[in-house]
């Protein structure tokens, strides 16, 4: 039970970072080097 | 007084006579193409889906009525104008008398019987001939399936767009909002007809976005295009997928009403170049001109760009000697299509040693480690020695075709074919054509061989070839666009006439295939698939117009023409409101002028990837159609408007402290007037440039005349930010008073001629000996214009 919601976390803390990845890739001609670098403002 | 009067006390008589006319009209102009109007109330549940449609019927020939247990509607069709041509503005107005409605949208639908799936369909910048192809799902830039490579029958093959269906059986509906076309507009031509139909809409109402959807019946029979109030999509677009909209219908009470204007017109054409042409010229009918602005003048732009480029692409890498790089990685080089090997072209304008010692470095390096074996050259190149192939070849292609070692954009290789011989030939104008080294040349002719081997052995040259092979990897798709160009550069710098015979070829046979007969041209971005794409549009037209500069055959102005139509379906033709909070409504930039890329990117962008739009000049010059000279000015204004520049934060906008304002000369890709990237991205720019946005301002305010006067005619017209006037005096002597309104001090390129000197084509390095008047930011000054083309001041 315990192990099961060290999973359901890892997973939640999983689909954030794969979600705040999306957010910092934005489509460019440049392809993303350009784009996380842009979002750092 | 009596006239007065009588007018006075007929007009209310005249307005019901146009208002009972109203209904007729329209149906008089719909019959033509056998349409008809209808109205309706669209009732959505909680997921957008239409739930029930209601139709509005007519009591007379204006007025509607629509009753249910719960509510009462009136509407009514008013005829505001018709012009001569058969074109009709209509006001449409809902009113909701009695009860309340929720989750409802209104719709005005023109009905089309006999429908054909081979009838065009164009919504400008986002549906191209119905993007009625096959699909790959996958997002942005998806990859290509096996069955892509090597396959001389590839259908061309979009992203995940909206689409009209290409099987039957399968629902077929675009809904679109109309900031998602770059025009408010819905159009076709039928083949069987030879009819157009294009209706324009106003952007918004009261109730948001207006809705612009195509939807076929079962069995293709049937057709309406609907302009809806609000637009409310099911899904919304992104780039290559789609997503839940977030559209909301509206909630009507008792004595809502909006009001929607539409202008209507259905006309005879032969084919769709014909079409698009009447596109081009009614694209603004509803919405008129946007009004000029004055941010700064074009030497402005030139000026801080320089700053930009001199300050964030030249670099000395690990791995070579100090060049220039077009983006903003110093590891990677793209040749052509983002500004590798172009943007040291503006430089070499500049003509100073150190910069022509970066530009000759920029030169060696393509020329020594990007080109391959059959003398095209590789897109891509990692850390100066790792070749990148742009569209990874799976094993399975690898095995059947062991011959094939990469591959590279086709459409790149034109891009590097055009601007090497461009560069020789400003180094000739220069006086430095001694600097041109053997190898560069060698090199500039080896790929034009490359093109002509090709073309002569497959008869087109696809979207992609393998650099060491010189076959085809991807074949279809237009990308070849300005590889006509640069081999009609390299026909007449190395004197061989089989190149230009070839471009004639080429550019004859891609303009049939494409432009004339699919309505579109595409697959020319390093980041879509075949979509419909503007840079092929823009690049075939620099095709076009440099088959005129050497043959002077009049063929090729009628096929840029056409070609120029194409392009002003990507250009937005009208100033968007961006939201106030955004980065681009902070600063209050302007929309029109901003050129699509593709289908698949939706979203607008300061200026065409790359060029100055020279040959929208040349053509405007060549024919004097003053539509496609605006067309041009639109893109210039559209390109400043986003240019950060002193006290005026444009890619900054959003940052506070320090940073803010300080990207003088930086303009970056995003004029983002839609929510293909989600509602909080509308109107946000990035803090940063792109190198090709920076290359696209340094051209045009390179290449192009800030004010072009043909001294013998009353024609002038004015490019730059700048006002302008002239009259000739007692002695027939021009004299020409120009005005600063920009806070920047101008130094305009002025090219006078005569109307005689302008129908020879014009070379592509004249901008050098173009005379410049130097005007303080705010001040007037008049000046003498020669017969010569040469100016004097004579007055501060």
């Amino acid at each position: 039970m315990v192990g099961g919601r060290v999973w359901q976390h890892f997973l939640y803390f999983l689909i954030i970072i794969i979600s705040i990845e999306r957010l910092l890739v934005i489509p460019t001609k440049e392809g993303s080097e350009f784009d996380t670098n842009m979002l750092l403002k | 007084m009596y006239r007065s009067r009588t007018i006075f006390l007929l007009f209310p008589l005249l307005c019901c006579f146009i208002n009972s006319r109203a209904q007729q009209d329209v149906s008089n102009v719909l019959e033509k193409i056998k349409g008809s109007l209808s109205l309706e109330v669209l009732h959505f549940d909680d997921a957008n889906k239409i739930r029930e449609k209601q139709k509005v019927a007519f009591i007379d020939k204006s007025n509607g009525s629509l009753k249910t247990q719960d509510a009462e509607w009136k509407t009514s069709v008013t005829a505001l104008q018709q012009d001569a041509d058969g074109g009709l503005q209509l006001s449409i107005k809902f009113k909701l008398l009695r009860g309340a409605v929720n989750n409802a949208s209104t719709a005005i639908n023109f009905n089309f019987s006999d429908w054909s799936i081979k009838n065009y369909v164009m919504i400008p910048a986002a549906v191209y001939n119905g993007n009625r192809f096959p699909v790959l799902k996958g997002g942005y830039m998806p990859p290509y399936t096996s069955d892509m490579f090597c396959n001389k029958n590839v259908p061309l093959t979009i992203s995940d767009n909206p689409r009209l269906a290409l099987h039957e059986g399968e629902p077929s509906k675009i809904d679109l909002l109309t900031w998602n076309a770059s025009t408010p507009a819905m159009s076709f031509f039928s083949p069987a007809m030879h009819k157009g139909f294009i209706v324009l809409a106003e952007p918004k109402t009261k109730w948001g976005i207006n809705g612009l959807s195509v939807e076929e019946n079962a069995d293709r029979s049937k057709a309406a295009f609907s302009v809806t109030a609000p637009g409310v999509r099911e899904y919304a677009a992104g780039f290559g997928d789609f997503s839940k909209s977030q559209d909301k219908p509206s909630n009507w009470k008792a004595g809502d009403e909006i009001e929607m204007k539409v202008y209507v017109y259905v006309f005879s054409a032969t084919d769709i170049p014909a079409f698009l042409q009447t596109y081009m010229d009614k694209r603004k009918r509803l919405l008129g001109e946007s009004p000029q602005y004055y941010v700064a003048p074009m030497s402005a732009i030139f000026h801080y760009t320089t700053l930009q480029v001199d300050k964030a692409r030249v670099h000395k890498p690990s791995f070579y000697d100090t060049m220039y790089f077009p983006e903003n990685s110093f590891t990677r080089f793209q040749l052509g299509w983002i500004g590798g090997l172009m943007n040291t072209y503006p430089m070499l304008s500049l003509n100073d040693a150190e910069r022509s010692k970066w530009i000759a470095n920029t030169f060696d390096f393509v020329v020594s480690k990007m080109q391959g074996k059959s003398g095209f050259f590789y897109g891509v190149l990692d850390n100066g020695v790792t070749t990148v192939p742009e569209r990874p070849i799976p094993d399975s292609i690898k095995a059947i075709h062991p011959e094939i070692v990469s591959n590279a954009m086709v459409r790149k290789n034109g891009d590097a074919l055009l601007w090497m011989y461009k560069h020789f030939l400003l180094y000739k104008e220069l006086g430095r054509g001694n600097e041109i080294k053997p190898e560069w040349k060698a090199a500039a002719k080896r790929l034009a061989q490359a093109f002509v081997n090709t073309f002569e052995r497959e008869g087109e040259l696809g979207q992609y070839v393998d650099p060491e092979s010189g076959k085809i990897v991807v074949y279809n798709s237009a990308a070849i666009s300005s590889a006509p160009a640069g081999l009609v550069l390299a026909a007449t710098y190395c004197h061989e006439p089989a190149f230009l015979k070839t471009a004639e070829a080429i550019a004859d046979s891609y303009y049939n295939r494409f432009t004339k007969t699919l309505g579109l041209t595409g697959g020319n971005c390093g980041d879509i698939s075949m979509d419909p794409d503007s840079e092929s549009a823009f690049g075939l037209l620099e095709s076009f117009m440099a088959l005129y500069w050497a043959t002077g055959k009049k063929h090729w102005l009628e096929l840029a023409k056409a070609e120029t139509a194409l392009g002003s379906t990507w250009t937005v033709s009208y100033n968007y409101e961006f939201p106030k909070q955004s980065d681009l409504g902070s600063f209050d930039a302007h929309s029109t002028g901003a050129v699509w890329a593709s289908t698949q990117n939706k979203h607008a962008a300061p200026g065409i990837c790359s060029a100055s739009g020279d040959y929208l000049f040349k053509l405007y010059r060549a024919t004097g159609d003053t539509k496609v000279a605006q067309l041009l000015k639109d893109i210039i204004n559209g390109h400043t408007e986003e240019v950060e520049l002193p006290n005026r934060p444009t890619v900054s906008a959003g940052v506070t402290g320090s940073e803010r304002g300080t990207k003088l000369g930086c303009s970056m890709e995003r004029v983002q007037i839609s929510d293909a990237e989600g509602r909080g991205v509308i109107g946000k720019l990035y803090n940063g440039s792109n190198g090709w946005t920076e290359l696209n301002g340094l051209l045009m305010s390179l290449e192009l005349p800030g004010i072009y006067l043909q001294t013998d005619r009353n024609e002038m017209f004015v490019f730059d930010q700048v006002q302008a006037t002239s009259v000739k005096d007692k002695n027939g002597l021009i004299l020409m008073t120009l005005k600063n309104p920009t806070p920047f001090d101008a130094s305009v390129s002025v090219f006078a001629e005569t109307s005689k000197q302008a129908a020879k084509p014009l070379s592509y390095t004249a901008f050098v000996h173009w005379p410049k008047v130097s005007l303080p930011a705010g001040k007037e000054l008049t000046v003498q214009v020669n017969k010569d083309g040469s100016v004097k001041n004579i007055q501060k």
